[in-house]
């Protein structure tokens, strides 16, 4: 219960579509995320991922990804401002209160991703380690999901 | 509060889902070849059966991916999923 | 008078005495009993009444199947109405007898916690505390399952290791594929499981059963097995005389319990033995009419029964969901074998009780049979019986039973009917947990809502966005500000936030062909930097959203659609790819949030955006309408669109979302000098009307064409196909009686939905020929605007129609649906 935090952070988002033997790295399994060129890349279907970088990488995943996907038909468009991020630290059973997935440790593994719905907001959320969650949410979600969140902690 | 296995992400509560009605009923190419009544049969006229049934579902609020079902209509039953495009299980 | 045992009672800590009020008395019991128990350990007889008859009424049970004992407990929670019998005692607990409904208190007066909502998946879930329960519970668990024992009670005895044990906790219903709705309470915690199982286990137990004689509903009546569990688990003597009525091994049994304890067991009755005297030298009569598996939870979810002749009662059957189990005394393994008797023979049954929550009798049930309602569904809903708080917990099977009897058929011709969820009542407050208040429906704010609540926006819905309807200061009256704003746009210049409407790119070499399929007009012949608006239809032809594509590439398309059908409009394009057209090669993205925008309009409007400053050439030769540069303003990467809602010259100016706010005071303040006013919803809707411009969804109702709209423009000539062609080829779309926009001047204000008529038609009832869709004051012309769909309306301009309303008849003009500038010079500036 003490250990509750929720923490905003800023990054790069990309969303990616292209058939998923055009990528330029092994696509991960549904629901699982995997590494890029040292950017996190988040399965949201089976044509459609999101690229997340550092804050200022938007322009340089970009271009690398126009690059290497020049020949095949894709779709990169730059969302870092569609989505706000927060990484939660102990929050899993916080996030039951409002989320029907199955988030015990068990079952919700670091490396995880799903969309999903937590209340009435979509989601997405992605298990960094064992103790952090990271949750992508609409920013005109963002105060909805604080509030109904009801962590006690929080870092802006 | 049905579970519904999405042929993507396996099972998930049915409020991620939206229902699309019966499934297999193509779009038809040529239109103008249809009478009126052809036109409305295809606009709004489903088959109402009791028992298994081809429908549509939208996991609108998870992957985004359309998929087929065979469900129960009398019992709310799903017996498959199956991705749009592939044929329906036996 | 003290009932309380100088020793025993397994549940009660005697070194933890409390204090708590019942009826306006103060009253002491210990740690571990139950209202009902410290009651009865005060020797309070009775304290209750019937609902509707007002009889004299006492604890009769010890659990859940409670009839009589009902309390509104109001410190320290709230609860409208629950049994006495299941009712924690803790310190300070105040409570008084309730009959039949609970009331909705002032939520002033009440302390509540607020109860919240939790999710948890195991693979098997255990519902029921007693040793069956428990059975299950260690072998799921030594299998390796995560498992949840669940009991209602507030104690579970030798709870297993390896288990989540939760005690206080009340499955409410069984629903589909194991998922499990929960009830947990205690003093500082008020909590609603959702629990997802693999496999769910009902250790639901057996309630004993009652049966009908003369007067069974008196004070000192009850179940056998209940006087005993007083005596072993709460060290109380409900009475010093006794008789025992019983058809089986329990009776006997607990009259031993009581025999013990000091009970005088005066007399033991069986099956046709005279009740009715029974009462009559003794303070306690005990019943045990036999056992009934409890199965409320078994049969919520569509199990079925089958009559056990050994128990002469219902025993589950095997069609009931492959998760499902059930078991122990539930599945009636353990009940002692009963004689079937349900009521004692008698001329009259009119005291006879079958439901002592619904104060009804055999009699009733005579009278329900007697009027051809034979089936216990109908004697159910003429009687009413099962339907109260208990759910039939003592009367559903005995009514069943009874009506068996009365029409002479076997016993297992008809079965107890069902209970609904929730198992035991619930208050609305428990259900919606945080879904209250502001949490019910988020409410969705842009990135410059600060800016506009300090500046005096007066905020409408929108789907769940608050957008400003208007600004306004100093007290300014809704129309006076509106006014004011209208007038700033067409004379000076105004802002609006428009960054509620939906953004969708659409990317891909098909994406032109595709976009020609979704809109009525051609988007594929648009221009790499130009703007498109276009109407979307539905299958059936009808205009289900517009909005403008801006043409980036080849192959890349920005489409903008009304804030409300943001998630429609990507949906459907989504299913249309997915399954429809798989073989195009188009991939959307939503980028509604990606974008904030700020829209300036009126005949300052370029100097404003110059004086905000920006790299993007303005002059009408190289920044055409219908048009967008994509440049800097002050100093923010940002794509200028021209386009127009007002009529008026106006710049649509897109940035990062993240810098909505700043891109807004940065556009206030370079604007003051040329008057930039901040606009809100308001006066948008009355600056388009003036133009004539519909809004999908206020003008249109899903019933409307372009060509009713005057709009067959927009839609094209050739053979290609796009979604609504087939339907608008139908002989109705042409159909000369169609209802048509027009526009009405009237001196008095219409209402928005008023039926129009032509007067002196003699024809009754008047037939109505259309409705008002949208209805201002126009500041610009100093008078009402209207809106109307009208049948013929096109034919129709010059003539006079009515508005019969109940404050009077209003008469309007038809004329063309544009007020203002109609030949549309404005626009350019």
């Amino acid at each position: 219960m003490t250990g509750e935090r929720l923490v905003a952070v800023d990054l790069a988002q990309i969303d990616l579509r292209a058939d998923p033997g055009s990528l330029p790295f092994e696509p991960p399994d549904a629901n699982t995320t995997t590494t890029w060129n040292g950017r996190d890349v988040l399965w949201l279907g089976p044509d459609e991922w999101l690229v997340v970088g550092e804050l200022g990488e938007e322009g340089s995943i970009q271009r690398e990804l126009a690059g290497v996907m020049a020949d095949h038909h894709h779709s990169v468009v730059d969302v870092s401002a569609n989505r706000v991020v927060f990484d939660l630290t102990d929050g899993l059973d916080l996030l039951s209160g409002g989320c029907g997935l199955d988030l015990d440790p068990s079952h919700w593994r670091p490396g995880i991703c799903a969309q999903t719905l937590f209340g009435h907001a979509q989601v997405i959320l992605h298990q960094l380690d064992e103790r952090t969650t990271r949750v992508f949410v609409r920013p005109s979600f963002a105060d909805y999901f604080i509030e109904r969140l009801g962590v006690a902690q929080q870092v802006s | 509060m049905l579970l519904i296995d999405c042929p993507w992400c396996g099972p998930r509560d049915e409020i991620e889902f939206t229902y699309g009605g019966q499934a297999h009923i193509s779009y038809p190419k040529e239109s103008d070849a249809l009478t009126d009544e052809e036109w409305a049969d295809f606009l709004f006229m489903r088959d109402n059966p009791r028992g298994p049934f081809r429908e549509r579902w939208y996991h609108v609020h998870g992957c985004r991916r359309w998929f087929n079902a065979i469900r129960d209509t009398a019992t709310s039953r799903f017996i498959a999923t199956y991705r749009m495009g592939e044929e329906p299980p036996a | 008078m003290s009932r309380r045992l100088d020793a025993g009672g397994s549940w009660i800590d005697r070194t933890k005495p409390l204090t708590f009020r019942f009826d306006d008395e103060e009253y002491e019991g210990f740690e571990g009993d139950t209202l009902a128990s410290a009651l009865l350990a005060n020797g309070v007889v009775g304290g209750f009444t019937s609902p509707i008859l007002g009889r004299p009424r006492g604890v009769m049970t010890a659990g859940p199947e409670e009839p009589n004992a009902f309390v509104e407990v109001s410190e320290p929670w709230f609860d409208p109405i629950v049994a006495a019998t299941m009712v924690e005692l803790v310190g300070g607990l105040v409570a008084e007898p309730r009959a039949g409904v609970g009331r909705l208190p002032d939520p002033a007066e009440v302390t509540s916690v607020e109860a919240v909502h939790r999710h948890v998946h195991v693979e098997t879930l255990v519902v029921g505390g007693g040793s069956a329960g428990r059975r299950a519970a260690v072998a799921a668990a030594s299998r390796g399952d995560r498992v949840i024992q669940m009991d209602e009670r507030h104690r579970i005895d030798d709870p297993p290791g390896g288990v989540t044990v939760l005690p206080r906790t009340t499955a409410l219903g069984v629903y589909d594929d194991g998922y499990v709705v929960a009830h947990e309470r205690s003093t500082t915690l008020e909590r609603l499981w959702h629990v997802r199982a693999g496999r769910v286990i009902l250790a639901t137990g057996a309630h004993e059963r009652f049966i009908a004689f003369a007067r069974n509903d008196q004070p000192g009546v009850m179940l056998s097995s209940a006087a005993a569990t007083y005596v072993e688990r709460f060290g109380v003597l409900p009475g010093d005389r006794a008789v025992v009525f019983t058809t089986n091994d329990s009776g006997l049994r607990s009259a031993d319990v009581l025999r013990g304890a000091g009970t005088d067991i005066v007399r033991t009755l069986g099956v046709g033995e005279d009740m009715s005297e029974a009462l009559d030298d003794v303070d306690l009569l005990l019943v045990s009419g036999g056992w009934n598996p409890n199965l409320t939870l078994w049969r919520s979810i569509g199990g079925g029964l089958r009559y056990d002749e050994r128990l002469a009662s219902f025993r589950p059957n095997d069609e009931g969901p492959p998760w499902l189990e059930v078991v122990g005394s539930a599945n009636g393994d353990g009940l002692p074998r009963t004689e079937a008797y349900w009521l004692e023979p008698a001329e009259d049954y009119s005291e006879h009780f079958v439901d002592l929550q619904r104060d009804q009798t055999v009699a009733d049930i005579e009278d329900a049979l007697e009027a051809g309602l034979v089936s216990v569904e109908h004697v159910k809903r003429a009687t009413y019986i099962g339907t109260a708080i208990d759910q039939g917990r003592t009367s559903g099977l005995l009514a069943a039973a009874i009506v068996n009897q009365l029409l002479g058929a076997d016993p297992d011709a008809q079965g107890p009917t069902s209970a609904r969820p929730p198992a035991v009542p619930l208050s609305y407050a428990v259900i919606a947990g945080p879904d209250r208040g502001d949490l019910l429906d988020p409410i969705r704010r842009t990135r410059a809502h600060s800016w506009h609540v300090e500046h005096g926006a007066i905020f409408e819905d929108v789907g769940q966005w608050k957008r400003p309807r208007y600004f306004s200061t100093d007290g300014e009256e809704m129309d006076a500000a509106v006014g004011r704003e209208c007038l700033a746009v067409r004379n000076a210049a105004g802002v609006l936030d428009a960054s509620t409407l939906g953004k969708i790119e659409v990317v891909g070499p098909d994406s032109p062909s595709f976009l020609d399929r979704m809109y009525t007009n051609r988007m594929s012949t648009l221009k790499i930097g130009s703007i498109r608006y276009g109407f979307m239809l539905g299958l059936d032809g009808m205009i289900v959203d517009d909005g403008v594509a801006m043409r980036l590439a080849d192959d890349r398309f920005l489409v903008t659609t009304t804030t409300g059908n943001a998630a429609m409009v990507l949906d459907r394009f989504e299913e249309w790819l997915q399954t429809e057209w798989p073989e195009l090669r188009v991939y959307c993205a939503s980028v509604t949030e990606q974008w904030s925008d700020a829209a300036i309009a009126g005949p300052n409007s370029r100097e404003v955006l110059d004086a905000v400053g920006t790299d993007v050439d303005l002059s009408p030769e190289a920044f055409p309408f219908m048009t967008f540069r994509d440049g800097t303003v002050a100093g923010i990467p940002a794509r200028i669109a021209r386009v127009s809602f007002t009529g008026e010259l106006s710049y649509e100016i897109l940035v990062d979302g993240r810098r909505g706010l700043e891109l807004w005071t940065a556009v206030l303040a370079a604007g003051a000098p040329f008057g930039i006013t901040p606009y809100g919803t308001e006066a948008m809707h009355v600056l388009r009307a003036e133009k004539g411009f519909v809004i999908v969804g206020q003008d249109t109702d899903g019933t409307v064409t372009p060509d009713d709209l005057g709009m067959s423009w927009i839609v094209r000539k050739d053979d290609s196909d796009f979604i609504g062609r087939r339907s608008l080829r139908r002989a109705d779309p042409s159909r000369p009686d169609r209802k048509q926009l027009v526009g009405l001047l009237s001196d008095d204000f219409l209402p928005e939905g008023a039926q129009l008529v032509e007067r002196d038609t003699g024809r009754i009832p008047v037939p109505m020929i259309g409705h008002v869709t949208s209805s201002y004051l126009s500041p610009t012309l100093g008078r009402p605007i209207a809106l109307a769909m009208v049948e013929r309306g096109r034919s129709r301009h010059g003539e006079t129609v009515f508005a019969p309303l109940p404050s009077g008849t209003i008469s309007a003009e038809i004329v063309p649906p544009v007020f203002h500038d109609p030949e549309g010079t404005r626009r350019d500036g």
